[in-house]
């Protein structure tokens, strides 16, 4: 089945090169219609990576969050049943073109390496940097100009987008550079950095943590990187499909509103799994 | 070079038939409906009758927004332009039946529809406005004072409209009835307790019969947003492309909104509608 749908691209292609005289490179393309697929079959099967809070496990073992959501629906507006697919992360386009499953419901940020070996449907969300200041240090900070001044010293990861927007940005504040977000939230809880900016949704956690020392000086979300499904190249009527899927959530504002459930509050924090034994079964099946 | 492309497809088709053992069968659309349409030197578009979007105008013809964007896209293709006034229901079957080459505008985009059809991007948005038989809701302030076996609220059948009715007022009496023309007697005589509907329509029959008709205090806003957009037969990308490059130019320079602010937000052409396009 699998081996079918290349081959028949492989032999369009050869038909279409000899019809029109061409010589370009014969790259393989599917010629699958995955929304026939998923209908003929019953279930739309998704690929998924473990990552709060877009997916994640439960007391139970089952999966919840963000992206789990947005596939629980998208099934149940399609009338079919949903068979998530737990990958591990690098293994998951790869998984995706060798037709492990339909499409990938995760959360995964457009980039152009990616582009080139995946179609991206619009985005779904966007997550961006959070700027999480130490109250005490940053009495008076009114307006985003005020960070950029050389008594002011904010904490980023190194290597990261996030240090490309505070250079960009604050050219003339103290950057202070860490490996890991822990670091980072030490520093901002000492004082010895006064502001950090870090991608959501971990700011929400800290700001959750430490009301009393910290706090979110302003609204803005920075640096934002689209999110967006991802199926097969060659599949443009599955495409179209979930993109009509998102104009719909959108407009209507079921994508926003559970996007700020998931990563603005922590209001499903209860529901984690804290039995060790459920973590390791629930994070095992990703491998 | 056109016989070419015909015939790969129809190798392609035949082939992805016999391979699959036709169960999964579908034609290959190598030709696009953009290349007919210039050929034929006609545009034939799907629509149905809706306040503000397709209604009767002086002399027989048709006037509204999906109008006015149909003789744009006609004007700058430099083809002539046919409509189809077709049933609300039957607009999607015969889309894909091929009695004309696309659906314009006031399709709202629902996942149900995207299964069928591809639709456009957006080019605009609607929304359901409630309009209530003023004696029959006295004491309705919230959406829970709806959703009641003895409220009966009226819709276009098919519609959105019906979606908002299934999720938001699973408990109302669903009246469903064929077109906007058959809500109004049944909202005036009493049959019909609350309807949803999409303007400029609420706005007009307010206008008109202010002593019956209301939008009830607290429930005065639009409902179940959706996107609209053109829609084509599955497989057809360039189709896509083409109409999805004319809105972002139309939405760019600010076309589409001017258009739809006009026929939406104005009543400044009620008096050239015409109950019937004889």
């Amino acid at each position: 089945m699998k081996q079918k749908n290349v081959l028949v691209g492989l032999i369009v292609l050869a038909l279409i090169g000899a019809g029109s005289g061409s010589t370009g490179a014969g790259s393989a393309f599917w010629l699958g219609n995955i929304i026939e697929d998923i209908q003929a079959r019953g279930s739309m099967q998704v690929g998924i990576g473990l990552f709060e809070p877009w997916v994640m496990c439960n007391t139970a073992g089952d999966l919840i969050g963000f992206e789990v959501e947005v596939a629980e629906k998208i099934a149940r507006d399609m009338e079919v049943k949903l068979e998530l697919v737990p990958t591990c992360w690098p293994r998951i386009i790869p998984d995706l073109i060798d037709e492990e499953f339909d499409v990938i419901i995760s959360g995964m940020t457009i980039t152009a390496t990616r582009t080139l070996r995946v179609n991206f449907t619009a985005p779904t969300a966007e997550s961006g940097l959070w700027i999480v200041a130490n109250r005490s240090k940053t009495q008076g900070l009114s307006r985003l100009e005020d960070v950029n001044t050389p008594s002011v010293s904010v904490a980023v990861r190194g290597g990261s987008a996030a240090r490309t927007f505070v250079e960009n940005r604050f050219p003339r504040a103290r950057l202070l550079l860490f490996d890991a977000e822990d670091a980072i939230l030490r520093a901002t809880l000492s004082g010895d950095a006064h502001i950090a900016a870090v991608y959501a949704p971990t700011p929400t956690r800290w700001l959750e943590e430490y009301p009393t020392v910290l706090h979110r000086p302003f609204e803005q979300v920075f640096y934002r990187r689209p999110e967006a499904i991802a199926l097969r190249k060659g599949d443009m009527d599955g495409l179209n499909f979930f993109n009509s899927w998102i104009a719909v959530h959108q407009a209507n504002g079921w994508l926003d509103e559970r996007r700020r459930y998931w990563f603005e509050t922590r209001e499903w924090a209860d529901q984690l799994a804290t039995d060790a034994r459920v973590i390791a079964q629930c994070a095992a099946s990703f491998d | 070079m056109k016989l070419k492309h015909l015939l790969a497809g129809l190798a392609a088709a035949a082939l992805i038939g016999s391979i699959s053992g036709g169960a999964r069968a579908q034609f290959v659309w190598f030709d696009s409906v953009i290349e007919k349409i210039q050929l034929r030197e006609t545009m034939k578009v799907g629509v149905t009758p809706f306040g503000g979007s397709v209604m009767c105008g002086p002399d027989g013809g048709l006037i509204g927004f999906d109008i006015d964007i149909a003789t744009k896209i006609a004007e700058e293709m430099g083809v002539e332009l046919e409509f189809s006034m077709t049933g609300f229901k039957d607009l999607i079957p015969a889309l894909i039946d091929e009695e004309f080459d696309v659906i314009i505008s006031s399709l709202g985009i629902t996942t149900q529809r995207s299964l069928r059809v591809n639709f456009t991007s957006p080019a605009d948005t609607f929304g359901l406005v409630l309009v209530a038989n003023t004696a029959k809701t006295q004491g309705v302030t919230r959406l829970e004072d709806l959703n009641r076996a003895s409220v009966t609220f009226a819709v276009v059948a098919g519609t959105t409209g019906e979606d908002f009715l299934n999720t938001d007022l699973p408990e109302a009496t669903p009246l469903l009835l064929a077109s906007e023309a058959d809500i109004l007697p049944a909202l005036l005589g009493g049959t019909a307790h609350v309807a949803g509907l999409y303007e400029p329509t609420p706005t007009l029959w307010i206008e008109e019969h202010p002593d019956v008709l209301q939008r009830l205090p607290g429930l005065d806003r639009q409902y179940h947003t959706i996107p609209g957009g053109f829609a084509v037969r599955k497989g057809d990308l360039d189709a896509l492309n083409f109409f999805n490059s004319w809105i972002a130019v139309n939405k760019a320079n600010g076309w589409l909104q001017q258009r739809s602010d006009y026929w939406f937000r104005t009543s400044e052409w009620v008096d050239q509608v015409a109950t019937s396009c004889e």
